[in-house]
């Protein structure tokens, strides 16, 4: 369990630190830490997923330079959702995990820049918000992808409960 | 609405979402001990966020590093063209600076030898040797060569005089050949003497100047030129410079070897002068 957790959290540093130096694609940058966040709450549940939110949203709010906890709320959500969606409407296969961790992240873009136009009033033009959401989200679907077999296969072998 | 509080989940998540919201307003009020998870957060993920910055940098120089060798052997390449290209550039001006000094030349003989026309001619051979003994040009009868023409370079420098007449090609004889001779005349001094060909000084390149008079102040460096006695030669064309003066102790005669300002071993174009105009 301990050493579940420690390693769960190596991982969260490393992807924080990947996040914070190589992934800095303008105009947007995949999410790696919400993506790892959505797909452990896709397949460990609400409330493991809902603590791995927390932790990778305030790390990820730590170096965003945005309103603080603003995306530790966002992931939290985002998380929780992604469970009772998986739980309760679509079957658990590979495809739908990927498609509904591709569409959540892809809310979580359009809620975070919706809010930080509220916030700071930072806005974009529709064609340039378009285009970069679109981007977005084909970065979010190739981590995805990278992302679910892995996580799926320790998850399965290790399980935390 | 009650049942719903009774859920213990979602009385959690309520909770948690208060304290965030607390958290998040206490932050925007800049409340440094709000800032102490952030930078807990912050202190671990430094040391990796270095390690990551050190490997991109590396990626980074290494992709320059093999960008910048295939850069340096593209430029090396596009140098390696440009200068073939500026060597086939310089030497066609080379030739084209070639013909425009001929021309000058050229210019220049018509505007002092107002009278003659000129002809000119291209080297096309001459006898085996360093020197030009006798030498073949491109032009002949045809084109108005007539036998004992004087032949120049340059603007008045003396080359010799036509020896052979064919329809489209003639044979120079130069002022070094041992069958050559030319009344002359010291510039400084204006004593009249000979230049003429020697078999031994014309395997140097040199020929000889007799008939020097006793009392001739000629020394070396004294310029020689054609005076006009013969008929052959025009006057005032350049022969040559005086490189040594050799007396006979016995008679007091004294010769010149005579250096010719005629470059014999790089000629290629001379001047036919039509000293028949003239006349």
């Amino acid at each position: 369990m301990i050493k579940r957790v420690l390693i769960h959290l190596c991982t969260v540093v490393l992807l924080t630190s990947l996040q914070t130096t190589w992934l800095q694609i303008p105009p947007v940058a995949p999410n790696l830490l919400l993506i790892f966040s959505l797909i452990i709450a896709l397949l460990e549940g609400s409330i493991i997923g809902g603590v791995y939110a927390l932790i990778c949203g305030v790390f990820m709010d730590t170096f965003s330079g945005g309103p603080a906890f603003l995306n530790t709320l966002l992931f939290l959500y985002a998380a929780i959702g992604i469970a009772l969606v998986s739980n309760r409407v679509i079957s658990k296969t590979p495809t739908n995990g990927i498609l509904l961790t591709t569409a959540f992240s892809s809310v979580y873009f359009l809620v975070y820049y919706a809010l930080s136009l509220l916030i700071w009033g930072d806005g974009y033009s529709f064609i340039r918000f378009f285009l970069m959401i679109l981007i977005y989200t084909l970065y979010s679907a190739i981590i995805a992808t990278a992302f679910f077999f892995p996580i799926r296969r320790y998850v399965r072998r290790t399980p935390i409960l | 609405m009650r049942g719903l509080f009774q859920n213990k989940y979602i009385v959690a998540l309520l909770i948690i979402t208060v304290l965030i919201i607390v958290l998040m307003a206490v932050a925007s009020l800049g409340q440094g001990s709000v800032r102490v998870l952030e930078k807990v957060c912050g202190t671990v993920v430094a040391p990796f966020q270095k390690a990551f910055t050190a490997i991109g940098d590396w990626f980074v120089d290494l992709s320059v590093y093999f960008q910048s060798k295939k850069q340096l052997s593209a430029q090396n390449e596009e140098y390696r063209d440009e200068i073939l290209e500026l060597n086939i550039k310089l030497a066609a001006m080379a030739d084209l600076e070639n013909e425009n000094k001929n021309l000058r030349d050229m210019l220049e003989i018509q505007k002092n030898e107002a009278t003659r026309s000129v002809i000119s001619a291209e080297v096309i051979s001459k006898e085996s040797g360093p020197w030009f003994s006798m030498f073949t040009i491109d032009k002949g009868l045809v084109q108005g060569i007539r036998l004992n023409q004087p032949v120049v370079v340059g603007s008045n420098g003396l080359v010799g005089q036509v020896a052979e007449v064919g329809l489209n090609w003639s044979k120079v004889i130069s002022v070094i050949s041992p069958d050559s001779a030319a009344g002359a005349l010291v510039a400084r001094t204006r004593d009249v003497c000979m230049v003429e060909g020697d078999a031994d000084l014309e395997k140097q390149g040199f020929c000889k100047v007799t008939f020097i008079a006793e009392n001739s102040g000629i020394s070396v460096g004294d310029y020689i030129e054609t005076s006009g006695i013969g008929g052959v030669y025009p006057k005032g064309l350049l022969i040559g410079v005086v490189k040594e003066v050799v007396t006979d102790e016995e008679d007091g005669s004294a010769y010149a070897i005579l250096e010719p300002v005629v470059g014999f071993d790089r000629i290629s174009q001379v001047f036919v002068l039509n000293t028949e105009t003239d006349q």
